[in-house]
């Protein structure tokens, strides 16, 4: 029994560890006040649910999550291009609001607030991840090579270009380079990883509604990006594995499930504010909040 | 080299700079002065793309070049140093030299696939540049720990490793200690030495008739005289203007 | 023809519960220059104690409401003096305060959901009465007085703005704060009681609410959300556009209701301020958002 409580862990902590570092490249190395990023986990488990529901196989739903993930943040990145910092923010935030009521009120496709039922578990090549092991494997291979991926675009190049532009739009245009273009390409990255999320995260609970995806989902995920340190993917990894646990030790607390789930998002909250007050570089950070 | 056609431009219900007209010629250094107030970084702001005219043109090199985007206009080979620091505060100093010169950071896929290995000729010329300015040290510190006089120097750096035909310097030597001061007087005659034309804006009247071969006097967004550095000292206009 | 008069008043109705969120917000915005999402919590939060008071204590209704809005004052000035001034201490900017504010309203939720459970809660002060006709739509006594509250509260504010010594104050803090302080003005002071005055509005609201509809551990987010939502429409700087804006906002969703399913009453709301922010920031009225510190 403990065995598939651990491996539970491990499964959801790789899907929030590719979630909170897709967010970490467009937030901290980029600089892009992105509050909408919930959104795009929501967009990419409902491609992905409903592509596998209609018959299609994982490795087609799994692309379709990532593709139409990006998509959104493309034209969200389009659209906001001439804006930043709080207005950035705050239209990224109702952008996941807009999301929000489109998955509750397009019953059609969404069903609603009932949510879609029996999403299957993939099946790559004719092999079955029925079992929470195997699932594992595939979850945390799916983490390793986006880690990989991630931390080759930061570290590259590229990524130099990100924390320029972060740092000072003005300055990087005024030596040539396009920052509208590097903030879309930056938002894509981003949304399309939070995609790619979101596809793993429907095949494993196997239902999902709407209200996973809220935008008071975004609370733990700000709270990692910004304790772990901004600009830092380490940081993020470890975060992630410290926020996420956190509450799983509070159940052997004894608590009813009514009182956990709130204690939770209180204590999030309170640590978030704290972090703000005392941290705002967070444990790994190269670059302050702002 | 660089046209400023009647120039105009309003902020709210002030005309900030009021159909102004100068030429700037190739190979030469030339300083815009004037009292505080008088459009001198408004205009320099219309050259880089960052303020949009109201009315007039800028033609650099026969091309027109207002209202194409900041970058673009870069691209053209117009390099700019700004009056308050614009370093990449988080990045190193080697860092922002190289973001100068790397083009090849813009690619996504290049850079994800590893193909746009940091070029050591690259890294070499950005060592040769901190040698020359005798900074060799700050290579691998972070901008924003960097004293003022130590930030200017990275700035003027970046700008002059930034491929360009012009340098457009607003206040090069505000604040810096005489040393430095001297320092960047040297290499800037050097630049134009090598063939590449300067216009700056500066206060420091010593430095700017020392180092100047041409002088525009704005005032309340106009240029009311143009000249040699001799010329312009005994102008009676220009000072009653600083008066 | 009655189905458009109902609307109509719908809208009104709605557009004043808003309206009645969307100043008390916008004073808060106006003089301290950020986002105080969590108001929508103080009046969540306030409806929540106007409960325990008169359900759970059985005290008088109206001494009941005036403690309420006495708590949501207060509340206001703990999130102020506790919350938001330390971080401003600390140089913080205006979105690590928006991050910020997100984080106390999902606390207080939270709260919410801990000390008083996630059931739907009701006040059971005014029996259900018939409404009035008015051109053949409904109107009830309640919703007369939610229009005439926000009416006379447009005035109230508006003259407290223009004459009052304190409201004065609060003019000159939002329009230049460093100006303010040279003549003389508290800005520590002025910042203060915005959030007093603008929390208690909140009370204000928290109790026609909880009259109206009912109380729910999130009922803040919604109403944030809605007063927010008016408040860009109208114009964020200014009180009188968030009054303006929430009202169009009001009818807007009562409107187009007509034509789509009742359930997208709340995207309309989404949809008018993400379009807004994209493309009006400055709303009807024209303030524009303050550029960051």
């Amino acid at each position: 029994m403990i065995e598939a409580y651990l491996i539970h862990l491990v499964i959801l902590v790789s899907i929030y560890i590719i979630l909170s570092i897709s967010l970490q490249v467009s937030f901290g190395f980029s600089g892009l006040l992105n509050l909408g990023h919930v959104a795009f986990f929501g967009i990419g488990a409902y491609t992905s649910a409903l592509l596998l529901l209609s018959g299609f196989s994982f490795i087609i739903a799994f692309s379709a999550a990532l593709f139409m993930a990006g998509l959104f943040g493309g034209l969200l990145s389009i659209l906001t291009r001439k804006l930043a910092g709080d207005y950035l923010a705050l239209t990224t935030l109702g952008f996941s609001f807009v999301t929000y009521a489109v998955l509750i009120n397009w019953k059609s496709v969404t069903n609603g607030p009932l949510g879609l039922p029996g999403i299957p578990r993939p099946e790559i090549f004719g092999f079955m991840f029925s079992n929470n092991l195997a699932f594992m494997f595939l979850v945390v291979s799916s983490a390793l090579v986006s880690y990989f991926i991630l931390h080759k675009i930061t570290s590259s190049p590229f990524g130099r270009l990100m924390g320029a532009t972060r740092d000072n739009e003005l300055a990087s245009q005024s030596l040539g380079k396009n920052t509208k273009k590097l903030k879309t390409i930056s938002f894509v990255i981003s949304a399309c990883f939070a995609g790619v999320a979101g596809s793993l995260f429907a095949s494993y609970i196997t239902f999902i509604d709407p209200s996973s995806f809220t935008f008071v989902a975004l609370i733990p995920l700000l709270l990692i990006v910004i304790i772990g340190g901004l600009a830092s993917l380490p940081g993020t990894v470890l975060a992630t594995i410290i926020i996420i646990l956190i509450p799983e030790l509070l159940r052997f607390v004894g608590l009813p499930s009514s009182v956990l789930g709130p204690i939770r998002q209180m204590l999030f909250a309170t640590i978030l504010l704290a972090i703000l007050y005392y941290m705002p570089r967070g444990f790994y950070g190269k670059v302050d909040l702002e | 080299m660089l046209k400023i056609k009647k120039l105009t431009k309003y902020f709210g219900g002030v005309k900030a700079v009021n159909n102004c007209s100068f030429e700037i010629e190739k190979g030469k250094i030339t300083a815009l002065i004037g009292p505080n107030g008088s459009g001198k970084s408004t205009v320099f702001n219309c050259i880089s793309g960052i303020v949009k005219l109201d009315d007039g043109e800028i033609i650099f090199k026969d091309k027109k070049i207002n209202g194409l985007s900041i970058d673009t206009i870069s691209n053209l080979g117009i390099s700019r140093v700004f009056q308050t620091s614009s370093l990449f505060k988080n990045l190193t100093v080697q860092e922002n030299l190289l973001l100068a010169i790397d083009s090849g950071d813009q690619k996504f896929w290049k850079n994800l696939f590893g193909l746009n290995k940091v070029d050591t000729k690259k890294e070499k010329l950005v060592d040769e540049i901190l040698k020359k300015m005798e900074i060799t040290a700050i290579k691998n510190k972070p901008a924003s720990s960097l004293s003022f006089g130590q930030k200017r120097l990275v700035e003027l750096a970046r700008t002059i490793l930034n491929p360009h035909e012009l340098l457009i310097l607003d206040e090069p030597v505000a604040g810096v200690n005489p040393k430095i001061r001297k320092f960047i007087e040297k290499i800037l005659l050097e630049m134009k030495s090598k063939g590449t034309t300067i216009l700056l804006i500066e206060h420091d009247m010593t430095f700017t008739l020392s180092i100047s071969d041409s002088i525009i006097v704005l005032d309340a967004g106009k240029v009311i005289a143009t000249g040699t550095p001799a010329e312009i000292r005994g102008n009676e206009k220009v000072l009653e203007a600083y008066l | 023809m009655e189905i458009f008069f109902q609307l109509l008043l719908n809208g009104i109705i709605a557009g004043s519960i808003y309206a009645l969120i969307a100043s008390g917000f916008s004073i808060i915005y106006s003089t301290n220059k950020f986002v105080h999402f969590a108001h929508g919590g103080v009046v969540a939060l306030s409806a929540y104690v106007l409960y325990w008071l008169f359900s759970g204590l059985g005290l008088n209704f109206y001494i009941s409401s005036l403690l309420t809005i006495a708590f949501a004052g207060f509340l206001g000035f703990i999130v102020y003096q506790f919350i938001y001034k330390p971080l401003r201490g600390k140089g913080a900017s205006t979105s690590v305060l928006l991050i910020a504010s997100i984080a106390i309203l999902i606390f207080v939720e939270s709260l919410n959901i801990l000390l008083f459970g996630a059931d739907i809660k009701t006040i059971k002060f005014l029996e259900i009465k018939q409404g009035l006709s008015i051109f053949g739509a409904i109107i009830t006594p309640l919703q007369i007085f939610i229009i005439a509250s926000s009416i006379i509260l447009f005035f109230s504010l508006h003259f407290f703005m223009k004459k009052s010594k304190l409201g004065r104050a609060m003019r000159a803090v939002s329009g230049n704060k460093d100006v303010a302080e040279i003549v003389g003005i508290d800005s520590v002071k002025i910042f203060r009681w915005s959030f007093i005055i603008g929390s208690a509005i909140a009370g204000i609201a928290a109790v026609l609410v909880s009259l109206e509809q009912n109380i729910q551990p999130t009922m803040g987010t919604g109403l944030i959300i809605k007063g927010f939502t008016g408040a860009v429409i109208g114009g964020i700087g200014n009180v009188p556009g968030a009054i303006l804006g929430s009202l169009i906002l009001g009818l807007a969703e009562n409107f187009g209701i007509w034509f789509l399913p009742s359930g997208y009453k709340d995207a309309i709301a989404f949809v008018l301020l993400f379009v807004f922010l994209l493309f009006r920031l400055q709303g009807i009225l024209g303030t524009k958002f303050k550029k960051n510190d």
